[in-house]
């Protein structure tokens, strides 16, 4: 039984325009001890995803339908207090934008230390300190530097010390949300690195939400490319980066320049994503497609197996 | 008949391969420090300045018709190092030789009038347009302000104001060329009505209405969406090989630059580390930085384990860099001679220069 299992989840934004579709029917899956890239452009309701799987929306979105099956508990139907005892145990996230998720005036070990605290009740402070010590050392931090500053900690260092907070009351589930995208490539490279091996070592199933494939590509068994709120194309990662059949994913592929092979003219993806308040018809990408049909405009493409096992996508063209 | 020999004449020699390419910037040995400020009482008691290196000793050429990219992490000066080749910060010392001209020595009022031939497209299209302003007043400004150019019979170049037709005909053919058609749907909307890819059209337009000798690139796509950022990538690669302008092009994605670049210098704490052709240095980098740089770069393939493993540490601060070579810290080749000696930028093979004490 997986981890977590997510059925037709609808989740919109109520606007003084009208409702935002960010999350329209998504339903996806994640196995004990396995990774999940969410894959898609700015806008495509990935974020959405991560909040909704917390319900820590901003104000004015809603989880209008769906199930969140979380180790055979629904998350949709569970009271605010109940929830408090899934985050940070059962899931836990890592924002994006390590700079600015840190609070300035605490050290960074009594951050972690409040986070164990406030999910351990009657945690004696030797034990808190200790327990401190060991997650900065999980995260390949010298424990000593727990009674440092924010500020006295570098880009990758807080980005870590961000990862040691989130498994601070020891989670199920870990959701990184764009983990690394601010940080230089190297910085970047030796996060994912951690991430890899924390979840070899601790048998994490974690959720990986990025714009940029290649780190999906390196990092996750499963991936689910969404565009305009929708899976477009969901699967293994080897077979989806192998063998891409969705339109959308074949030209995001195409669109990232390869640091291997011959110098080429790089291509992109006429258009623009749609606006959310009013999406096209039927298949959201057809205004862009380049092997656009009538039947497009029509009839809205289900997502389904295609050719290989554990390969499903949503286009008319199969 | 005569006239036709002569233009084939003309011809040959522009592609002539043996003619050295000709040289639009020189910079030589650029350094941009900024002071640190400090308390009263540490600049009481502390006699050494403090600086922060940002650009320290960096020398180059450009080519006419050549896109150059300058690579590295933050904090590598690539930023800074565009600054001051358009003098909008002046440099701390160093020259910056632009039509023979040192740049760096010139008043504002003897640098107006190459202004026109050195423009700029920053990273932000949201933050770098005026979004009070329709778009044709964003790309007539550069117009309005520096008017036209004209050579009378005796070879004098004379200044001229342009009229508003005038305007409005160069503002619509910029557009056009930078494909925001049909132009007069572009004119007069407002930059919020605009995409992020038709906003850095209009950045580039702006920046290419003038017909500049060069223009320095900022990051132009990174704040784009991956899907458009082709188009704006191809965009200016076009408009380089349509104007024979040439283009300092400035990112941190060494990936990109391998594909739009010509050549590419690698800056690692306001140093050049390597420079040589596009291809050679991302599929043969020389340097351990450059080689650390390019095994970072994650690749969009489930199968390819990366061989190598990720340095570890992060850039140190350009406030007190290393001694030596600045990499000797993190490099995993270092030995006694990168603490003490700083390796000089030296052409290993053709026209591939390292600064690497494991080749000389």
């Amino acid at each position: 039984m997986p981890v977590l299992d997510v059925q037709n989840l609808v989740t919109h934004y109520r606007t003084l325009r009208g409702w935002v579709r960010a999350v329209e029917n998504i339903s996806f899956s994640v196995d004990q001890g396995e990774a999940l890239g969410l894959a898609g452009e700015s806008g495509c309701g990935k974020s959405t995803v991560a909040l909704s799987l917390l319900k820590i929306l901003p104000s004015g979105g809603t989880i209008r339908h769906g199930k969140i099956v979380f180790q055979g508990q629904d998350l949709v139907t569970l009271s605010e207090s109940e929830m408090r005892k899934i985050r940070w145990k059962g899931i836990s996230i890592v924002f994006q934008g390590a700079m600015n998720a840190l609070n300035p005036v605490y050290k960074v070990g009594e951050q972690i230390a409040e986070a164990i605290k406030i999910h351990e009740e009657g945690a004696g402070s030797s034990d808190v300190k200790e327990r401190v010590a060991k997650l900065l050392e999980t995260v390949g931090i010298e424990p000593s530097r727990a009674d440092n500053y924010p500020h006295e900690f570098s880009g990758g260092m807080r980005q870590r010390a961000l990862i040691a907070m989130a498994l601070a009351a020891n989670p199920i589930m870990l959701i990184g949300d764009e983990p690394g995208t601010a940080l230089d490539v190297i910085v970047q490279a030796q996060t994912l690195k951690l991430l890899r091996d924390l979840k070899d070592r601790l048998g994490l199933s974690m959720i990986l939400i990025s714009h940029d494939l290649s780190i999906i590509a390196e990092t996750c068994e499963k991936v689910a490319i969404m565009y305009a709120g929708k899976i477009v194309e969901y699967g293994d990662t080897r077979s989806i980066f192998k063998n891409p059949l969705h339109p959308y994913t074949q030209g995001l592929i195409k669109a990232f320049p390869s640091i291997k092979g011959e110098r080429v003219r790089m291509t992109s993806i006429p258009g623009q994503p749609p606006d959310l308040l009013h999406p096209p018809p039927a298949c959201r990408f057809n205004p862009r497609c380049p092997f656009v049909m009538d039947v497009c405009k029509r009839e809205e493409p289900m997502l389904i197996e295609h050719g290989e096992k554990n390969h499903l996508a949503a286009c008319h063209l199969y | 008949m005569v006239a036709l020999e002569e233009s084939t004449e003309s011809i040959k020699k522009d592609f002539s391969p043996t003619e050295a390419p000709e040289e639009v910037l020189r910079v030589e040995n650029l350094r941009k420090w900024y002071p640190l400020k400090r308390g009263f009482l540490e600049t009481v008691f502390s006699r050494d300045e403090l600086n922060v290196k940002a650009v320290d000793g960096v020398s180059f050429t450009l080519n006419k018709g050549e896109i150059f990219a300058l690579a590295g992490e933050s904090g590598s000066g690539k930023t800074t190092l565009g600054k001051v080749l358009l003098r909008l910060v002046s440099p701390s010392s160093g020259s910056v030789f632009f039509q023979g001209k040192d740049i760096t020595k010139l008043s504002d009022r003897e640098l107006k009038p190459l202004r026109r031939k050195m423009q700029i497209v920053f990273q932000d299209p949201f933050e770098s347009l005026n979004p009070r302003m329709i778009i044709k007043e964003i790309v007539a400004e550069p117009l309005r302000v520096q008017g036209e150019l004209e050579v009378n019979e005796k070879g004098q170049t004379k200044h001229r104001g342009l009229g508003e037709a005038e305007v409005e005909e160069r503002v619509k053919k910029i557009l056009s060329e930078v494909e925001l058609v049909p132009p007069d749907e572009f004119l007069y909307r407002f930059p919020h009505e605009l995409s992020g890819g038709q906003r850095q059209r209009v950045a580039v337009a702006r920046a290419f209405v003038l017909n500049p000798t060069f223009v320095v690139a900022d990051e132009p796509v990174s704040m784009l969406d991956v899907s458009i950022r082709a188009e704006i990538v191809n965009l200016m690669i076009d408009m380089v090989r349509k104007s024979s302008a040439s283009i300092v092009f400035i990112s941190h994605d060494i990936a990109l630059a391998k594909h739009i670049a010509d050549r590419i210098a690698v800056l690692y704490l306001g140093k050049m580390m390597e420079m040589g052709g596009a291809q050679t240095v991302v599929d043969m980098p020389l340097h351990p930085y450059t080689q650390a740089l390019i095994a970072a770069v994650p690749v969009p393939d489930p199968d390819s384990k990366r061989t190598k493993d990720v340095i570890s540490g992060e850039i140190p601060s350009p406030v007190d860099p290393p001694s030596g070579c600045r990499f000797h810290t993190r490099c995993p080749y270092a030995h006694e001679r990168c603490v003490n000696e700083e390796p000089a930028l030296v052409e290993v093979e053709e026209k591939h220069f390292v600064a690497c004490h494991l080749y000389d």
